[in-house]
């Protein structure tokens, strides 16, 4: 993974002062109260309905064992003991002291990390694909790529105040496991015939009020162009983007205003005419010293050797069912990479606590080289286990609630924190996912449904991503009362699609029932062994409506 | 109000073009001012309109502009005038860092100046977007003002500092 450098140590621990100074400023009333919220929003700090929340950067999602053990002290000392990984692969904390925060970010910096940009209007955490590096179908590892993102847009001067927050993901190949189509910008690694490596870049998609599915602005951009193009596309953004009204402020807004011909033909212009041939243009030498950071690790030759793992399950089936379920198959013969599933019964989707993450910090030492992953769906990965240590592994993330094997399946839930926890929220999410949990406690009945994705947001602004489940449900407020309303048949990935509504929002009590009766529909249609999202590709949303609604079953 | 050029507090020598005396009569405002041979500042749009007359001291002529105003315009008189003054009406405006930086890479040599809400915090950031001059409103200045500059002394858009 990438190391800092001098300069890298050296800018992450001014910014801890800086940030320490603008705290006292504060606190002794010299800092007005609306200029600190734009500072401490940029650095990861929101005043939530409770207490103040801090987000911690995870650059890609990738973290050291090392940096994950000082995330589980930094819960145990500043926090309650947990913490909460979020969609954009960062870490929250719940219940930090506004004084104590510089504390905290100096502690981050002791082991390279940082919360800088983990909020308010500038380039936030870019994302990709939690399988980069030892996925079989990928074109290239796209982490080179995001470090030099990173770096580009960590405390660039002129994009620190733009119309709205600015969302980056980019891809590993044609499968998109990061919603790079619901992103600002999506950027997707393309291998032409002759070999040459580019990006075909998205631009504009996005949920929130205004869910949008990104369109095609350069079909390809040559690696080395990265940072030159994506220069020129936030310049146009910062001078044209609308800062009237925070609700139509995002590029998503501006793209479907100018329409994507236009919005193309600005970025290629401002980018030919001044950035493309300028010092943002990467040199092979630069792009090579930050593969140089990735390059694969040290792969144990023999691990193809013991594949074979019929004695453990014949030992366990719940050990199968997990092999199957939450391990994915690696480049390297003799490894998988397995997924931990932040999704156990009845607690909140993507909660780890100090313990859980001290034991996984020690896991990924023992059997997956020091490092782990966090997902866009809330989880985490261990991506080099050897299969001949899966089972040892599986055993010791049982005895942690940490093996629930749900991956993918109608449980692993995106849901966002929701009224508990967020000041924004219209409704409880966390119930929801409980009440969802405990009527379908049955995992054969969910591995016979195959892969199905389901979301929960607790209001509008969609960061429990509903629009792009095969079922979204958001939460609204009816007069002081919780209800929830349903899209079928949205997607994240390469095809991604927007869910549509079924009907009016339903009683928090009737929500699990309503999953089931779609399920049923499901089921009842399903040929062979169809997916969800073919069944509703092939016989449209209707069925669904008339069993959901109908009077009386 | 206290102005910071170069990181020093200095003397403005500046005047802007009175409002009222141009709403009341634009064409006598216009040449009162050109007599006065004051260095004035004139809105963007003022200057578009009269500009030939305004166009022949380049050295006495700045214009203001905001994020609203027609940009385009605003690239081809780099060599008509000295100073460019650029607005920030609100603190979460931003367009100001992307106006400077368009007219300094166009090779802009002369005063680029920050006024509206400009204070502490953002000084570092405007400096490294273009700006070298900074207008700072009295309640909101302390003689530590140039300390904001070198709070961060690394960074990684080496190419944004002029
Ligand atoms: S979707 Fe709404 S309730 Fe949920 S986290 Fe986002 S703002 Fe809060």
């Amino acid at each position: 993974m990438y190391l800092y450098n001098n300069d890298d140590q050296q800018l992450v621990d001014e910014r801890v002062e800086q940030y320490r100074d603008q705290t006292n400023r504060f606190l002794a009333g010299t800092l007005p109260e609306d200029e600190f919220l734009a500072l401490r929003l940029m650095n990861g700090l929101y005043v939530q309905r409770q207490a103040p929340m801090l987000r911690v950067a995870i650059p890609y999602g990738l973290m050291s064992s090392v940096q994950l053990r000082k995330l589980a002290e930094i819960s145990r000392k500043y926090d309650r003991n947990y913490a909460h990984f979020t969609t954009r692969t960062n870490l929250q904390f719940n219940w930090p002291k506004l004084e104590e925060v510089p504390d905290i970010l100096a502690e981050l910096a002791s082991v390279q990390m940082h919360a800088i940009q983990t909020s308010g209007n500038c380039i936030r955490n870019t994302t990709t694909d939690p399988y980069s590096g030892v996925y079989k179908g990928e074109v290239e590892d796209p982490r080179p790529y995001c470090e030099i993102i990173r770096q580009w847009s960590t405390l660039h001067p002129e994009f620190a105040y733009l119309p709205r927050k600015f969302k980056i993901a980019v891809t590993a190949g044609p499968d998109d496991r990061a919603a790079s189509r619901v992103h600002d910008i999506g950027l997707h690694l393309v291998k032409k015939a002759s070999g040459e490596v580019g990006f075909e870049v998205i631009v504009g998609g996005g949920l929130g009020r205004t869910p949008i599915i990104g369109k095609v602005i350069k079909e390809f951009l040559p690696v080395e162009h990265l940072r030159s193009y994506l220069d020129a596309i936030l310049r146009v953004y910062n001078l044209n983007g609308r800062r009237d009204n925070k609700y139509k402020a995002r590029i998503k807004i501006l793209v479907k205003a100018f329409g994507i011909e236009k919005m193309a033909a600005l970025v290629e212009e401002e980018w030919l005419d001044f950035t493309k041939d300028s010092d943002l243009l990467l040199s092979t030498a630069e792009i090579n010293k930050f593969k140089s950071y990735f390059t694969p690790v040290d792969y144990d030759l023999n691990a193809k050797n013991e594949l074979d793992l019929s004695a453990a399950f014949a030992k366990s089936q719940t050990f199968e069912a997990w092999y199957k379920r939450n391990t994915v198959e690696h480049k390297v013969a003799g490894y998988r990479i397995a997924v931990i599933s932040l999704k156990p019964l009845l607690l909140p989707p993507g909660d780890v606590t100090d313990l859980q993450m001290d034991l996984i910090a020690d896991l990924a030492d023992q059997y997956s080289f020091g490092e782990i992953r966090s997902t866009h769906d809330q989880n985490l990965v261990l991506a080099d286990v050897k299969v001949s240590q899966l089972y040892d592994l599986w055993v010791a993330l049982s005895a942690a609630n940490l093996a629930r094997a749900n991956i993918d399946t109608l449980t692993d839930m995106i849901c966002c924190p929701g009224f508990e926890f967020c000041a924004l929220a219209n409704a409880e999410t966390i119930p929801i996912a409980e009440q969802i949990n405990r009527k379908f406690d049955d995992l054969d009945y969910l591995y016979d449904l195959g892969d199905i994705q389901l979301n929960i947001s607790g209001c509008i602004n969609a960061c429990g991503h509903h629009h792009v489940a095969d079922i979204g449900i958001l939460g609204v407020d009816r007069k002081g009362e919780n209800f929830y309303q349903f899209t079928l048949g949205g997607s994240s990935k390469t095809d991604a699609s927007l869910g549509k509504t079924i009907g009016k929002a339903l009683a928090a009590g009737e929500v699990a029932n309503t999953v089931e009766k779609i399920l049923h529909v499901f089921v009842q249609n399903r040929v062979e062994d169809e997916s969800f999202r073919e069944v509703i590709k092939r016989i449209g949303l209707e069925p669904f409506k008339e069993y959901v609604y109908a009077t009386s079953h | 109000m206290p102005l910071l050029i170069n990181g020093k507090t200095s003397v403005d020598a500046w005047v802007a073009l009175d409002a009222d005396d141009y709403s009341a009569d634009a064409k006598a405002a216009i040449d009162h001012s050109l007599q006065q041979k004051n260095a004035t500042i004139y809105p963007l749009a003022v200057y578009l309109t009269y500009r030939e007359q305004l166009s022949a001291d380049p050295a006495n002529t700045g214009v203001l502009v905001t994020g609203d105003d027609n940009l385009s315009s605003l690239s081809d008189l780099l060599s008509e005038v000295s100073l460019i003054a650029i607005d920030f009406p609100v603190l979460r405006d931003g367009r100001g860092f992307s106006i400077a930086r368009n007219v300094t890479r166009r090779g802009f040599s002369g005063e680029v100046r920050a006024v509206g809400d400009v204070s502490y915090d953002r000084l570092d950031n405007m400096q490294r977007s273009g700006f070298n001059a900074f207008q700072i409103a009295e309640d909101r200045y302390t003689d530590d003002a140039h300390q904001a500059f070198t709070e961060m002394t690394v960074n990684y858009q080496p190419t944004h500092l002029r």
